[in-house]
């Protein structure tokens, strides 16, 4: 009687890298996100708020004497890229993007599809985070770097980098730190349903509830409601960390744990589900 | 005089740009009729048309002499198995039947006895109290069509209903359908399987790209297409002694053969003769041969000769 | 009314009732009652100062009940009220059922009220209790009209939500993402901006009902922008009605 091979799968040949598979996987999400006007009208509507800060530095530039009260420092890019989160941007564009990305997979088998192919969970997984983190940084870091540029040609000076020479990586890291968290967070909660809709409130009510709770907190004067307890609020006070002024907000470098927490968080619960799902589909 | 059980007239429908059903006339009366076709031909869309699930971009569609799309008088009369690949009905098999028969206006009681009965002629009564998300395949295509069946419909349409049963299953979906259409009742089918659709009925409608190629008794069809030389591929370690054999016993279009690939390939008029003098080879010369194969067997190739 | 309304507003609340993701909502839900008992804990531990008993339930009335709690968990049953179908592959046997599509509309949209208010209402009125039985039943007793007079705001409240959202989750593909940007941007913004363009929110209209201070009411008061009681009353019911029906008529229209 023959031994057959019951081994999961055997692929023979050579493997590329996991940024190659990754990327195959990304390009395909991220060319149907771009194919849909409605998502192309929020990127563009999500722009807006660049468009009024550009104005603010112009304004500010040009007409000094005029508005004295427009100042152009580092804060104006911590401002901007923590609006973004505030004013929901990236909470709108996170859930467009990847509410779905992994619930519609669960839901039409496409999930097993793709384990059936040479690739590993960890390259699914960087795959559909591939093209939400790039949504959400065209949102956050390309209009703030947008704005820096805008400020080196209409300055006259070099003030504000010889005040905050790290002022380009403050902004980078904060950017790319921000859209990871909405990235990983995002991706758990879609892994954790089947219906793209049920995933996207889920994570519109856990993004959402944070800030409300703490103002009710506040208002009931329960001692100083830390930041931290809200994905928003953390978010916001962890600017304080990458732009150097941990002596301002509500505890920096606790939100910035509870991020790292968070992300830890997601990442065992996508681990947690994408293996069950790999049975169960 | 009644109106034919389904009537379309020139009826096209537009998916945006894309056209789903070009000029379409045809009428179904009694008995069973199926719509054969490849992926995309435009079975669905006529189903749907049909149903009431879509409107004709152009065209008149009548059932019962009425416009079917959001029409309680032709739902009253019809029984659908739509297609979809997702059904999760989050309650048991006999609730959910029950419901849809209190939704189609019978009472409590007469509801819970026609869901009994329906889950009953499909053997899915033992299951009867198990969630529908528990089902296999195959065990919610019978729940489909049981709440089809299950008020007695004037009309009956199934949306590839085989998808999904094992051998047994679609033997005994077969049955249904045809002892259907012999009550007198009409049944529209969809399928693109050529010999599921020859147990269920004679009469076809052949259709591809969103047009009607064909309809009417399938063995004219059939006969249609014998015309046509039948293509043939055998694969033999002895391909020449195979050829030589068959030269000029066949009613030949052509042969050649290949020693190195160790195959035949021929064209011929007479595909049921060939495969009897194949056999006889087989069995009485001791040749061998390792596989037959036909792309003609399959629909589309139907479907490339009738466009031809 | 036709005898399926009832019929699929009974079916869809116990279908949503014994559903998973209503036990998702129920924790939302039941915020308010947790924040209460965590505002009681914080007191007795002296990590918060002594608020009015109904101080306390002004507050999370103001900021988290109606605010947060009605609009998400109207947004979340509402904008399903025909995907859900969809999404489950069941639309079509009930859209082949001989009865009208408008009465399969709108039992769903009852059933889905009917479930908000289930979820709503008893930890409302649970946060009601827990937050003032400290003060006695007198207290108790005598603000019991406010109590109403919230219960009141919210329902209007979610029937114009309900309105709104099943409207979008007839007509749009993401009603979803339409609702939290109505309900956290558009609403938010439009309330604190001076001008009539408050007219267009829902919560305009609820805090007017509303006995209680909040953000959006303090600043409405003191701009002068705040609408009779009478008003607002219209208002929701104005909203709720036309975008119900609204909803229900291009249903009947759809092709699905």
């Amino acid at each position: 009687m023959p031994l057959h091979d019951l081994t999961y799968q055997r692929f023979e040949g050579e493997r590329s890298s996991r940024l190659a598979r990754s990327v195959a996987m990304a390009r395909s999400s991220g060319s149907l996100l771009l194919k849909r006007r409605s998502f192309l009208l929020l990127l563009a509507v999500s722009w807006i708020p660049a468009i009024v800060r550009g104005a603010q530095i112009f304004v500010a530039r040009k007409f000094p004497d005029a508005f004295p009260f427009l100042t152009i420092d580092a804060l104006l890019w911590q401002d901007f890229v923590s609006q973004q989160v505030v004013f929901l941007p990236v909470l709108l564009i996170a859930l467009y993007a990847g509410a779905s990305a992994i619930s519609a997979d669960l839901s039409s088998g496409a999930f097993v599809v793709y384990l059936s192919k040479p690739i590993s969970r960890s390259d699914y997984v960087i795959g559909k985070a591939i093209p939400v983190m790039t949504a959400l940084l065209a949102v956050t870091l390309a209009p703030a770097l947008t704005l820096l540029l805008a400020h080196v040609f209409l300055a006259e000076d070099f003030v504000l980098f010889k005040a905050a020479p790290l002022l380009p990586l403050s902004v980078v890291s904060y950017s790319v730190w921000t859209c990871l968290y909405f990235t990983l967070v995002v991706l758990a909660v879609s892994s954790l349903s089947r219906s793209p809709r049920v995933a996207g409130a889920g994570f519109g009510a856990l993004a959402l509830a944070g800030p409300i709770f703490l103002e009710a907190l506040s208002r009931l004067r329960i001692v100083d409601p830390p930041a931290f307890l809200s994905m928003i609020d953390a978010t916001v006070d962890s600017g304080h960390v990458f732009f150097g002024n941990t002596s301002t907000g509500s505890a920096p470098f606790a939100s910035l744990a509870a991020m790292a927490l968070g992300m830890g968080i997601s990442l065992a619960i996508l681990r947690w589900r994408l293996r069950s799902a790999e049975v169960s589909s | 005089m009644n109106p034919p059980v389904v009537e379309l007239c020139a009826v096209s429908r537009w998916y945006g740009n894309v056209l789903g059903l070009s000029r379409v006339d045809l009428t179904f009366e009694s008995g069973v009729t199926a719509l054969l076709g490849p992926n995309g031909a435009g079975k669905s869309t006529l189903l749907k048309l049909v149903t009431g699930l879509l409107r004709p971009s152009s065209g008149t569609v009548s059932v019962f002499g009425a416009a079917p799309f959001a029409n309680p008088d032709v739902h009253r009369k019809l029984g659908l198995v739509p297609e979809e690949e997702e059904f999760q009905a989050r309650v048991n098999a006999s609730d959910w039947l029950e419901y849809l028969m209190r939704l189609h206006g019978f009472d409590e009681n007469a509801a819970r006895e026609r869901a009994r009965k329906a889950l009953h002629d499909v053997g899915l009564e033992s299951a009867s109290k198990r969630r529908v998300t528990s089902f296999s395949r195959g065990m919610k295509q019978r729940l489909r069509i049981a709440q089809a069946m299950a008020h007695d419909p004037e009309i009956l349409v199934l949306d590839e209903p085989l998808t999904g049963l094992d051998p047994v299953g679609r033997h005994e979906v077969i049955d249904w359908i045809r002892d259907w259409g012999a009550r007198g009742k009409s049944v529209l089918v969809s399928s693109h399987i050529l010999h599921e659709v020859e147990l269920m009925t004679r009469e076809v409608v052949l259709m591809t790209a969103g047009k009607v190629m064909a309809s009417g008794n399938i063995h004219e069809i059939r006969r249609l297409i014998d015309a046509h030389p039948h293509h043939i591929l055998i694969s033999t370690p002895e391909p020449r002694r195979l050829a030589g054999r068959l030269l000029d016993q066949v009613g030949l279009h052509s042969i050649s053969f290949s020693e190195e690939l160790q195959q035949v390939k021929l064209e011929t008029r007479e595909p049921d003769r060939f495969y009897e003098l194949l056999a006889n080879y087989v069995l009485e010369e001791e040749g061998t041969i390792h596989e037959v194969s036909s792309p003609d067997d399959n629909l589309e190739a139907v479907f490339h000769y009738l466009v031809e | 009314m036709t005898a399926r309304i009832p019929l699929v507003a009974q079916w869809s609340f116990s279908q949503l009732l014994f559903s998973p993701r209503t036990a998702g909502m129920a924790i939302l839900a039941t915020t308010p009652v947790l924040m209460a008992l965590v505002y009681r804990a914080a007191v007795a531990l002296e990590l918060a100062a002594q608020t009015s008993s109904f101080g306390v339930f002004s507050i999370l009335t103001a900021a988290v009940s109606l605010p947060f709690v009605a609009p998400m968990l109207t947004l979340f049953y509402a904008s399903g009220v025909v995907i859900d179908d969809a999404e489950a592959g069941t639309l079509h046997y009930f859209l082949t059922r001989p009865f009208a599509r408008r009465d399969l509309l709108v039992g769903k949209m009852l059933g889905n009220l009917m479930i908000v208010m289930f979820l709503f209402v008893p930890p409302f009125v649970l946060c009601y209790y827990l937050t003032l039985a400290g003060s006695g039943w007198q207290e108790l007793g005598s603000r019991f009209p406010t109590l109403v007079r919230d219960l009141m705001a919210a329902s209007l409240g979610i029937f114009a939500y309900s309105g709104l959202f099943s409207l979008a989750g007839t007509v749009l593909k993401r009603p979803l993402l339409f609702g939290l940007f109505f309900v956290f941007g558009w609403q938010a913004a439009a309330s604190i901006v001076p001008g009539a363009i408050r007219y267009l929110t829902v919560t305009h209209y609820m805090h007017s009902l509303m006995p209680h201070e909040s953000f959006q009411s303090s600043l409405a008061g003191l701009i002068g922008q705040r609408s009779s009681g009478l008003e607002a009353v219209v208002a929701l019911l104005a909203i709720g009605t036309a975008t119900h029906a609204l909803a229900v008529w291009i249903f009947t229209k759809k092709e699905l």
